[in-house]
């Protein structure tokens, strides 16, 4: 099945009057002209009331010929009707079939602009769902629950942590603002408004929450609060520096800056277009149009562009997807296209009143004015193609030294895929999304030049220092010469460690060992194969569940295993389904310490217990399987028993008939496997060799079941022996069973990314050893002869 | 042949218990418009009537085999015919009442209760309302817990049926002073309060329509 076409989901408008019905399908086809949209309303003589058979009729209908059916309804006696159709009608058809609570018109409008752009069943009931939340909140008279935490990552409240805080909130049924001690709250929800609180390491701050999901709020953004959002352990960004270079301080050719991205680039100068779009204000009326069709306008613009942004698991992409969902941008600009604005000018004047709010803050703040300005300038291009405010063309691009004002995160990668040498800015700070991104890609960058660079002439040769922070323009040939051979020593000195690296491990008896990493997002996975890594031992898919209060669906699912994936160039994968429990829980599961703690409901067990869970990971990786040319195998954690290990494999073979049936490109795992974590697993390995072709050894698990101390208690962390001799005999029954049943043999854990220990497993005779990306070099250095 | 059971409903008993609250419903049937107009949408009298008008037809064009036949002919024209919420609601009671007492020829006491629970949780489960929101639930409830009892104390089947209809009056009685928290009428909110609930009510004219077949 190379690329079957996936049917869209159906829409069914169930309805007391009939007229209703056929209206909002009308207008929801008019908006997604391939979408099934098929009215259920009024009785069957044409009179008040829903009709038994008319809904029947409708569901029959639309399940045989989409791939699924979201109902949306009027008033509680339409719901119950649809019920008791659902009730009646057969196992396969019901299974396609959700009905979701949402407001009738704006609801069936979200889900068929969703649906049109080929969404599956839980993104469209998201979209239609999304809107009930979107309402204002009621003016409760609940208690509110309030405490003041203390940030203690350095930059505080930046845009990625609000963006956290967001997304974390999501889904919950909670009031939620923060503010300074005693000021004003803003909505948590709202990542402009947080940021501009200007919130830094040390600050306190105000949490106050109410309604029915208060308790879990509070949780969840003291927990992000407290884990310094994620950023206490990772390379720290500096603090933000005093301030811009100002525009006097040099005339050239010399111009110093801050240092954003390091290594030398040597080219032509290229100005950057830094001119902004001009969007007259105009009536809708005065574009031919009325409120309605701007508002519907606007808001498929926004699911557009945040669709699109959905396969990325980059941070700084992912702020910008918070930012689209900022009430402060899309709430007030819905509100001026309600008063009349057409909706380019009501999105561009709410974007530019952001701008300027962030402006007046420091250095950190209106750094995010940049990436109000990228997200504005993005859904501005939707909604008007002629505003697109594009790059030069790319043969311009290409070796060029590249100078703007300022830079947009989103230009940043679209400048390294043209071959942009390096990059530097008048303004902009090295904390800055620009700047982090430019150090991700490895593209030259020195920021805060001042505006004197604006003024140089084009075409003159160039050379710029990204770890020094200097740009000369124009330099003299030696100067550019020089820097050309300081980069090309540079590039081979890389591609050289690259190369020894990524070369196999064959030991003297001819005996291939894999040496592979373990990873958890796209950034990763680039960093596995820089480093020389055989393929991925182990990709953890918790990252995507992480600080949100709903489930990601499997459209979202399968477009991030898909980016992971293309990160690998055709190198091999193993997908590990959904680990949650034991220290690992998850907002979005609800999950309680004890009965999913370490001896309780994790892993497998979670999953065969959620099967909905499951089923819609396995279709997610089969889907994103199809799309790459790595080999995908998919594994399963905290196996037991061979029974569960069937099950498994059925719930996987399952979901391939289903995906066939529907039409959909899929592709069938390589190989299944399971993890070997439990001691009863480790010493029963032929039993599961019977089922499954390979296993893996999760000895972090393994050894704490072992020893039965768990490693992040103080108290007894001192018996998390991994050299221990009852772990050591454990590990040759895993190999000598793996090698009775047939099936191979993986080690993830941390034994195998220390290099002595590495070489130890592989003369037990394991066959893969899967690690940190950083551990690598090293391992492999060891086990070569 | 078995033997003659006195303590027992037939099909013949049910279908006569059915025609009964039809005739009841339809005699009342401005008396339900005009509770519902006080709070609803003033359709609940006209769509029973109707709804069980056509459950007679249906009845009468194929005579049911058994009990939970003829229980299910009554569901599934209520669902078709019955616009609305009761529609879903009584057709729900009948088809889940049916599926409890499937492959039985006659109904005993034990049968009888075991069909009102599963009627019972039918329409809960369908309708999500507790007892106090003002909907036929508060009729039901009772009703059932007083079969339930009335049972448990070695009662007939008539002596269920008269328990159950007695407490599903006062249930649908004690709806007066509440106010509306499911189905149209909790729109008015306070001003739902002081009318009777129309589907509590027409609830304890079907328990009085079976109690008075069972009781003859």
């Amino acid at each position: 099945m190379a690329d079957g076409v996936v049917a869209r989901v159906g829409l069914v408008v169930v309805s007391h009057v009939a007229g209703i019905a056929d209206g909002v399908a009308e207008l929801a086809r008019q908006m997604a002209p391939d979408v099934l949209v098929l009215p259920a309303g009024g009785t069957d003589d044409g009179g008040v009331g829903t009709s038994f058979d008319r809904v029947l009729t409708a569901l029959e209908q639309a399940s045989a010929d989409a791939s699924g059916v979201v109902v949306t309804y009027d008033l509680g006696s339409a719901l119950l009707t649809t019920e008791t159709a659902l009730e009646l009608l057969d196992d396969d058809v019901r299974r396609l079939v959700t009905v979701v609570d949402a407001p009738l018109v704006e609801g069936t409008l979200a889900a068929a602009v969703a649906a049109q752009g080929r969404a599956g069943v839980q993104e469209v009931v998201a979209a239609a769902a999304g809107l009930a939340q979107g309402a204002a909140p009621e003016a409760g008279d609940d208690a509110e629950e309030r405490t003041t935490l203390v940030l203690v990552n350095p930059l505080g409240l930046h845009a990625r942590p609000a963006a956290a805080v967001a997304r974390a909130l999501a889904g919950l049924d909670a009031r939620t603002t923060l503010g300074r001690p005693g000021g004003p709250g803003v909505d948590a929800r709202s990542v402009l408004g947080v940021v501009g609180l200007a919130l830094r390491g040390g600050d306190e701050v105000d949490l106050r929450v109410s309604g029915p999901d208060a308790a879990t709020a509070v949780r969840t953004v003291a927990e992000l609060v407290e884990q310094g959002f994620g950023e206490l352990d990772g390379p720290p960004e500096p603090a933000p520096s005093p301030g811009r270079t100002s525009d006097a301080a040099s005339t050239g050719p010399d111009f110093s800056g801050t240092a954003a991205s390091p290594g030398v680039a040597a080219g032509p100068l290229v100005h950057l277009g830094g001119e902004e779009p001009h969007v007259p204000e105009r009536t809708a009326a005065e574009i031919g149009s009325h409120s309605a069709a701007e508002g519907a306008r606007l808001q498929e613009a926004l699911r557009t562009l945040d669709a699109r942004l959905a396969a990325s698991s980059d941070d700084v992409v992912q702020a910008h997807r918070a930012l689209l969902a900022d009430p402060a941008l899309a709430g007030t600009a819905q509100q001026l296209v309600a008063g009349g604005a057409s909706a380019a000018s009501a999105w561009w004047r709410v974007v530019g009143d952001a701008r300027a709010v962030l402006a007046g803050g420091d250095e950190v703040v209106a750094g995010r004015a940049a990436d109000v300005l990228d997200v504005g300038l993005q859904v501005l291009a939707l909604l008007d193609p002629s505003l697109d405010a594009a790059l030069p063309p790319a043969e311009r691009l290409a070796g060029a030294v590249v100078v703007a004002a300022d830079l947009l995160p989103s230009q940043v990668p679209q400048l390294a895929e043209a071959g942009v040498a390096g990059v530097a800015t008048a303004g902009g700070a090295r904390t800055a999304h620009a700047s982090l991104l430019a150090r991700g890609l490895g593209l030259p960058m020195v920021v805060g030049l001042g505006g004197a660079v604006l003024g140089l002439e084009a075409g003159v040769p160039a050379v710029l220092d990204g770890t020094a922070g200097r740009l000369t323009a124009p330099a003299d040939p030696a100067a550019v010469a020089e820097a050309h051979e300081r980069r090309a020593a540079a590039e081979r000195e890389r591609h050289e460690a690259q190369a020894a690296a990524a070369a196999p491990v064959v030991l003297p008896d001819g005996r291939r060992v894999e040496v592979r990493a373990n990873v958890a997002s796209v950034a990763e996975a680039r960093a596995a194969r820089e480093a020389g890594a055989d393929g991925v031992g182990l990709l953890r898919t918790e990252l995507m569940f992480l600080d949100r209060a709903e489930l990601p669906g499997e459209e979202e699912q399968a477009a991030g295993l898909a980016a992971v994936f293309a990160a690998l160039d055709g190198a091999p994968v193993v997908v590990r389904t959904l680990d949650v429990g034991g220290d690992k829980q998850l907002p979005a599961l609800r999950l309680d310490p004890v009965r999913h703690g370490f001896l309780g409901e994790r892993g497998l067990r979670h999953g065969l217990a959620h099967p909905e869970v499951l089923r819609t990971q396995v279709r997610a990786v089969l889907r994103a399987a199809a799309s790459t040319a790595s080999e995908v195998a998919l594994m399963a954690p905290m196996v037991t028993f061979a029974d569960e290990a069937q099950a498994f494999r059925d719930v996987v073979e399952r979901a391939g008939a289903e995906l066939q049936a529907e039409g959909a490109a899929y592709a069938l795992p390589s190989a299944l496997g399971v993890m070997v974590e439990v001691p009863a697993a480790a010493l029963a390995v032929d039993e599961l060799a019977a089922v499954v072709d390979f296993v893996s050894v999760g000895t972090n698990d393994l050894v704490q079941y072992l020893v039965a101390a768990e490693r992040t208690l103080p108290e007894v962390a001192g018996l998390y022996r991994p050299d221990a001799t009852a772990v050591w005999r454990t590990l040759e029954q895993v190999v000598a069973g793996a090698r009775r049943g047939g099936c191979r043999v993986a080690v993830c854990g941390e034994l195998a990314g220390d290099p002595e220990t590495a070489a130890r497993l592989v003369a037990l005779g394991v066959d893969e050893l899967s690690m940190a990306p950083v551990s690598v070099a090293a391992v492999k250095a060891a086990l070569r002869p | 042949m078995s033997t003659p059971v006195t303590d027992s409903l037939t099909t013949a008993d049910v279908v006569a218990a059915v025609t009964r609250f039809g005739a009841v419903v339809t005699e009342n049937r401005q008396y339900l418009i005009d509770l519902d107009s006080a709070i609803g949408d003033a359709d609940h009298g006209e769509n029973m009537a109707r709804g069980l008008a056509a459950a007679l037809e249906a009845l009468a064009a194929e005579p049911p085999a058994s009990p939970a036949d003829a229980l299910k002919a009554v569901a599934t024209t209520l669902i078709r015919k019955v616009g609305g919420a009761s529609g879903p609601l009584y057709g729900t009671a009948f088809l889940r009442a049916s599926t409890a007492v499937a492959g039985k020829d006659q109904l005993g006491a034990e049968d009888v209760v075991a069909l009102l629970v599963a009627a019972r949780d039918g329409i809960v489960s369908r309708g999500k309302a507790e007892p106090g929101d003002k909907t036929m639930v508060d009729a039901w409830t009772p009703a059932v817990e007083a079969a339930q009892a009335a049972l448990d104390g070695g009662g007939d089947v008539s002596a269920v049926l008269a328990a159950a209809s007695a407490a599903a009056q006062d249930g649908a009685a004690a709806t007066v002073p509440l106010v509306a928290r499911k189905g149209r009428a909790s729109y008015l909110g306070e001003r739902s309060a002081g009318h009777q609930d129309p589907g509590a009510t027409s609830t304890a004219m079907l328990f009085a329509a079976f109690a008075s077949v069972a009781g003859q």
